[in-house]
């Protein structure tokens, strides 16, 4: 289950706390900034993404990695254009991961591939709450879902709130789809990530879930959207 | 609690002096006859000093133009320390590999930076910093206190204005009840130990550091045992600061 | 931390005249009043804790998060009996713009306050390292605190001391076996998970200086310690922290016992005021620690839904 948390921090334009079943997340966005020299684009906005891991230093090649995927899909949908020399900023701090605990990998290397897979899902769907929290300008809204594939079926790996069951399961093959979504419709594929085995009916089948969560899933941050926007300032008469 | 008789009955310590004895204390300028080929190269005087076993080297350069134009402070001087502990310094040898400064060694350069921005009349140097070297060549305990008061004697000889001398003793507690007046190395490794500082030998603190478990109900007479250790300090220091600059003044004419 | 903040001279001046007038910023009434401490404990997990101290209007004014880990690792080579402790304080972008969001330097305060509170732990043996212990010179726990700063208006040091002490009490590792040096680690299923060996909470408290006078004339009026000087305000604000000049830091437990007692330049204050405001902390710092033990309480009677069935201890009075 999903849990949305817009507005978190009020010293930034725009934030989210996000916890699926398994995972925690909050995301910050601030912009448009002055950035510095190096950072300043003449005719679009930089933007900036930095993911701190839940424990330890960071980022570390872990998050940085994370960082450069979350940071190539926001750069096809904010406007960037519109923001000439200036600098989007993204912040995320991941809170809890279902991985975090000393022994969770269980000596399973499909787990150390899963770890930054659920961080990053969630990061993505947090930092678009607060993109639009903090009014950058967007092109489209994308909805971020995880799949993995076993033997037999295919899971939501967002759903499962079981961490042993989570950590034990024997996936075939893993699967991080962005997709974006125009007139409440899912249309392109912003991202696609997938690890393991499989094969192109599996892609489709996976491609195929994937919309229908995404269908899903946006009408329920669609009404927190609404519900945000009845309650902003402006709009209160 | 201890393994080491620290105090004995006749009331003297491990080094034979009394509980609120301070080490011997010897300051110089080293600008000639010694470090004369190494001081010719800075701009600066070098000042020496032993306090005990402890041998620490300051010098100050500065104030000078910055180097780097973002630390330019138009009201004031910035100020800046650096604390270099040689590795041979101890008994032990530092096996650390790495030339960066260990943790402890970066809290006193706080410290200290803040304890003497103070202390120094920052308004007389606008836009310049002046950087504080301090060289320790031999520890033997109160380390901390050696380097604050040498760099007091080090500021008032390179004619850096100050409000007041800063001196600074370090204080241990034997069995809850005997407080021990700079410490050697043996008392500081085993016994609950502090560090404090006063401005002008009065009873104003300005820097106080314990990081050992302290019962609390003890912490006023530990302040009185430092006061009257940092007055006492003053005096020698005053004395012999003005020693010294009788001594330039002859060496000069 | 946040050294890009400005803060004008006006607002210096009415920040400064305001706490002249025993009045704060945010509506307190008094220098040494706090602000109210929330201590929440994530369910289902152990060692995760968030802390909160909320302004008088019920407004969220900092926010942090604590975070134990552990791991196994090789000891140090000087002590091959000690498992190993370390903090790791960071300010990230999410505190405000005003924060650095990459590694800061070691001169920062940042720097300075987590040391202070894991020399608070490690000199005082607030946390039994050699109980951490699995085979000597070879394997080793490794706890690790991560503090994230959520939210910034000030107090870190004293939520941070909270934060880590909360967190370390709270915390379960796994239990391990050692048979003929092959370590074998339970999961929570099989074994209960093992209490740290904390044995006493240490809990910092700040307290900051701010000058009445001009430095010089307070360093110049020397043997006057009857003079008020300074101003001691107690849980400062951001800006108010940014505004202070000089601050000291005392760190006690319940049993009387000062385990830092730092106080790193600033204004000189004289001797009898440290005194006097080190028995002051005290009644402070057991109200704090009585929250976190009572914080900790409720969250274990929430996990042990049935352990009064299941126990067979004989009903005792208890006063």
């Amino acid at each position: 289950m999903t849990n949305l948390k817009y507005s978190v921090l009020p010293n930034l334009d725009g934030s989210c706390e996000l916890s699926t079943s398994n995972s925690k997340v909050i995301t910050a966005v601030s912009g448009p900034l002055e950035p510095k020299q190096r950072h300043r684009l003449p005719l679009q906005s930089a933007i900036e993404v930095v993911i701190k891991p839940s424990f330890g230093m960071g980022p570390t090649p872990r998050e940085v990695l994370m960082q450069d995927k979350l940071a190539t899909v926001l750069q096809a949908v904010i406007v960037t254009e519109l923001y000439p020399r200036k600098l989007v900023q993204v912040n995320a701090q991941i809170l809890e991961s279902p991985f975090d605990e000393f022994g969770s990998m269980m000596g399973n290397s499909f787990n150390e591939i899963l770890s930054p897979m659920i961080d990053l899902n969630s990061c993505f769907n947090s930092s678009f709450i607060s993109l639009c929290d903090s009014a950058i300008a967007l092109k489209s809204s994308f909805v971020s879902t995880l799949l993995g594939v076993t033997e037999d079926k295919l899971i939501n790996i967002a759903e499962v709130s079981d961490l042993d069951l989570l950590r034990s399961f024997n996936f075939k093959s893993l699967h991080h789809i962005v997709l974006e979504v125009e007139e409440n419709k899912p249309t392109n594929v912003l991202l696609l990530d997938s690890q393991g085995d499989f094969n192109d009916d599996d892609l489709v089948n996976v491609l195929d879930n994937a919309q229908k969560i995404t269908q899903k899933e946006f009408q329920n941050i669609r009404n927190i959207l609404k519900d945000k926007v009845s309650q902003d300032f402006i709009w209160k008469a | 609690m201890s393994r080491f008789e620290f105090y004995n009955n006749d009331g003297l310590r491990i080094d034979g002096r009394r509980s609120n004895e301070l080490k011997n204390f010897e300051s110089s300028i080293t600008t000639t006859s010694n470090f004369a080929n190494f001081s010719r190269n800075t701009s600066t005087n070098t000042t020496y000093l032993q306090m005990g076993q402890n041998k620490v080297l300051v010098t100050i350069n500065g104030p000078k133009e910055p180097t780097n134009r973002t630390k330019i402070d138009s009201n004031k001087a910035t100020l800046s320390t650096n604390i270099n502990i040689s590795k041979f310094s101890k008994v032990n040898r530092n096996t650390n590999k790495s030339n960066l400064p260990d943790k402890q060694t970066l809290e006193w350069e706080y410290e200290i930076t803040q304890l003497f921005s103070t202390i120094v009349v920052l308004e007389t140097y606008p836009k310049s910093t002046i950087s504080i070297n301090v060289t320790v060549l031999q520890q033997d305990g109160g380390v901390l206190s050696a380097i604050i008061n040498c760099i007091t004697i080090a500021l008032i000889n390179n004619s850096i204005q100050i409000y007041d001398i800063i001196t600074a003793v370090s204080i241990g507690i034997v069995d809850q009840k005997h407080f021990l007046l700079d410490l050697n190395h043996l008392e500081e490794q085993f016994l609950s130990s502090g560090t404090i500082a006063t401005v002008g030998g009065g009873d104003q603190v300005s820097l106080l550091r314990i990081r050992d478990k302290f019962p609390l109900d003890l912490i006023e007479e530990f302040m009185q045992v430092g006061l009257q250790g940092c007055s006492v300090l003053k005096e020698i220091i005053t004395k012999q600061v003005k020693d010294m600059n009788l001594n330039k003044l002859v060496e000069i004419q | 931390m946040a050294k890009d903040l400005v803060i004008t001279n006006t607002e210096r001046q009415f920040i400064l005249d305001l706490l002249a007038n025993s009045q704060r910023l945010d509506g307190r009434k008094s220098l040494l009043q706090q602000r109210d401490l929330n201590i929440n404990i994530t369910p289902n997990r152990y060692g995760d804790i968030y802390l909160e101290l909320k302004r008088d209007d019920g407004s969220i004014a900092t926010r942090l998060h604590c975070k134990v880990t552990a791991e196994i690792v090789k000891p140090k080579d000087q002590r091959p009996f000690e498992g190993t402790f370390y903090i790791n304080c960071e300010f990230n972008g999410l505190a405000g713009l005003n924060f650095e969001n990459y590694k800061v330097g070691n001169n920062s305060d940042e720097f300075y306050y987590g040391r202070l509170i894991e020399s608070m732990i490690l000199r005082s043996n607030a946390l039994d390292l050699e109980q951490l212990c699995i085979v000597a010179g070879l394997k080793v726990w490794n706890i690790r605190v991560d503090v994230h700063v959520l939210e910034f208006d000030g107090g870190f040091l004293e939520l941070a001391s909270i934060g880590c002490m909360t967190a370390l009490l709270h915390y379960r590792r796994p239990d391990v076996t050692v048979r003929n040096e092959k370590v074998t680690i339970h999961s929570f299923d099989e074994k209960e998970g093992v209490k740290l060996g904390v044995l006493h909470i240490p809990i910092a408290l700040q307290f900051n200086l701010f000058p009445l006078k001009e430095a010089a004339e307070i360093i110049k009026t020397n043997t006057s310690s009857e003079n008020n000087n300074e101003l001691v305000v107690l849980d400062c604000t951001l800006k108010e922290d940014l505004l202070k000049d000089g601050e000291f830091i005392i760190a006690l437990n319940k049993n009387r016992e000062i385990v830092q007692l730092n106080k790193p330049g600033g204004i000189p204050i004289s001797a009898s005021k440290i005194v006097e405001f080190s028995h002051m902390a005290l009644p402070i710092i057991e109200e704090t620690t009585n929250k976190i033990l009572k914080a900790i309480d409720i969250d274990e009677k929430k996990r042990n839904k049935y352990a009064h069935l299941l126990s067979a201890e004989n009903d005792r009075y208890v006063e």
